[in-house]
């Protein structure tokens, strides 16, 4: 569904994407992983439309109407409400109100449905950024570091969400720097390391053929245990 | 459509939260009617205070929110949604035009304004809107960020706003003051035989000018946020 062939992009004389070439399947669930700088926010961008590539050729098999997109800047109105927000992009895309509220449930935003943006923390505004991205039930869903700022239990209620919404149908594409995410919810990934793909496969099949298996200590796991809270 | 009526709502929404540019659309109509009591002639302190909210509302509040738009990158996910520039600007737009219409229409309550007179004056102050509105365009796509914004808007405000109050006291400034359309919306406000034709082809003049204005600006910049 998603595909990228022999992308390059660069800004004035500096080439930040070299050949990146990969593929989305309808339904799966990709992570691009890399460093800071290494590339990831370009793709998105070249991805949605809002930078032209030098060179190759893309598709991602949807309309920008079908396409749901969480970027690091949230771009949310900080004097209105969480609803009003989302009765924004629900009239663009002509999704019936009643979906807002489901919206903002699903990210645990419920009751805060009147609470003005301003009056939010950064995790939360996170969470209505991902609520906006979700709420016309895209066909593909854009997520750069969609748990950055949460978290654990947040961040595992939107692993959850993600799921779900895979199971629904969608493609997803994220970007992530947290490991454990990726081999938790992803289904293939790329490694981006200076522009250029380095790994591209399933997490066990890249761990596997550079025999990095390893048991992780699971600290969130011991954070849920201690502080009780339900990760949805 | 139902982004333009999407934008407007939102708009709507945010505008009695944004304290700064709702003033905009509340203190002329207060001080045309807290000065034309103190001091008398109310009509006309409320042609006056007519030509300043006609250059000074929908320019500041649509140049602001769309610099803002822009800083905060909100137009990005817009634009990301499917939404035209056009649709954004006429949503927006509409929805400072509309309360505009409203304020303008309690200084005209405030002045007397009646009969023959407020037609031509309800006719000349429409077209004034849409040309402030077209500036305020211009300047909103134009700045980088919303105190880029505030430092153009601001002394634009100043010099459409109070052109036709300083030109009652020097000619020259009054030569010149009758080809900016706020000079005109008074003229037609204040003067019962006003050229109404010539007022309407200075005002419809300078939204053509404008126009070019906000063409150029959105060449060099564009509206994707």
């Amino acid at each position: 569904m998603i595909s990228m062939t022999n992308i390059v992009k660069r800004f004035d004389n500096k080439t930040v994407l070299t050949d990146v070439s990969f593929r989305v399947d309808r339904r799966e669930i990709f992570g691009l992983l890399g460093p800071s700088g290494s590339g990831k926010t370009t793709i998105i961008n070249i991805l949605t439309h809002q930078l032209i590539p030098e060179g190759g050729h893309y598709d991602i098999g949807a309309t920008s109407k079908e396409t749901g997109l969480m970027l690091e800047e949230d771009g949310l109105y900080k004097r209105l409400t969480t609803t009003e927000n989302l009765n924004l992009f629900a009239g663009i895309y002509g999704v019936d109100k009643s979906k807002v509220s489901e919206a903002l449930h699903s990210v645990g935003l419920g009751n805060d449905q009147k609470t003005p943006v301003a009056k939010l923390s950064k995790g939360m505004r996170q969470r209505l950024a991902l609520a906006r991205a979700i709420l016309h039930a895209p066909k593909v869903l854009f997520l750069d570091e969609p748990t950055g700022a949460l978290d654990p239990a947040t961040a595992r209620g939107i692993h959850k969400l993600i799921l779900n919404l895979r199971d629904k149908g969608a493609t997803i594409f994220l970007t992530t720097h947290n490991m454990e995410e990726a081999v938790g919810l992803c289904d293939n990934v790329a490694l981006l390391h200076q522009g250029k793909i380095v790994e591209y496969g399933s997490p066990n099949a890249i761990c596997e053929k550079h025999n990095s298996f390893k048991t992780i200590p699971d600290l969130g796991a011991v954070f849920m245990k201690m502080t009780g809270v339900d990760a949805q | 459509m139902s982004a333009i009526k999407a934008i407007f709502t939102k708009q709507m929404a945010d505008l009695p939260k944004n304290m700064s540019v709702l003033l905009l659309f509340i203190m002329w109509p207060l001080m045309a009617f807290v000065i034309g009591n103190l001091m008398g002639y109310v009509e006309i302190q409320a042609g006056m205070f007519a030509s300043m909210l006609i250059a000074s509302g929908p320019m500041v509040s649509i140049a602001n929110n769309v610099a803002e738009d822009n800083e905060y990158k909100g137009l990005r996910f817009l634009v990301m949604a499917g939404v035209k520039p056009w649709q954004y600007l006429v949503g927006m737009a509409g929805a400072f035009i509309l309360v505009s219409v409203l304020s303008l229409a309690s200084l005209f309550w405030i002045g007397g304004v009646t009969g023959d007179v407020l037609l031509r004056a309800s006719i000349v102050g429409l077209l004034g809107l849409i040309a402030s509105s077209i500036l305020g365009g211009a300047v909103g796509i134009f700045a980088k960020n919303v105190q880029q914004a505030a430092a153009i808007s601001t002394p634009l405000m100043m010099i459409l706003g109070f052109a036709p109050m300083f030109a009652a006291a020097n000619e020259t400034l009054a030569r010149i003051a009758e080809f900016l359309f706020p000079m005109q919306v008074m003229v037609v406000i204040l003067n019962p035989y006003a050229d109404f034709t010539r007022a309407l082809i200075v005002i419809a003049g300078n939204a053509v000018v404008l126009l070019a204005f906000f063409a150029i600006a959105y060449k060099k910049k564009g509206l994707r946020g």
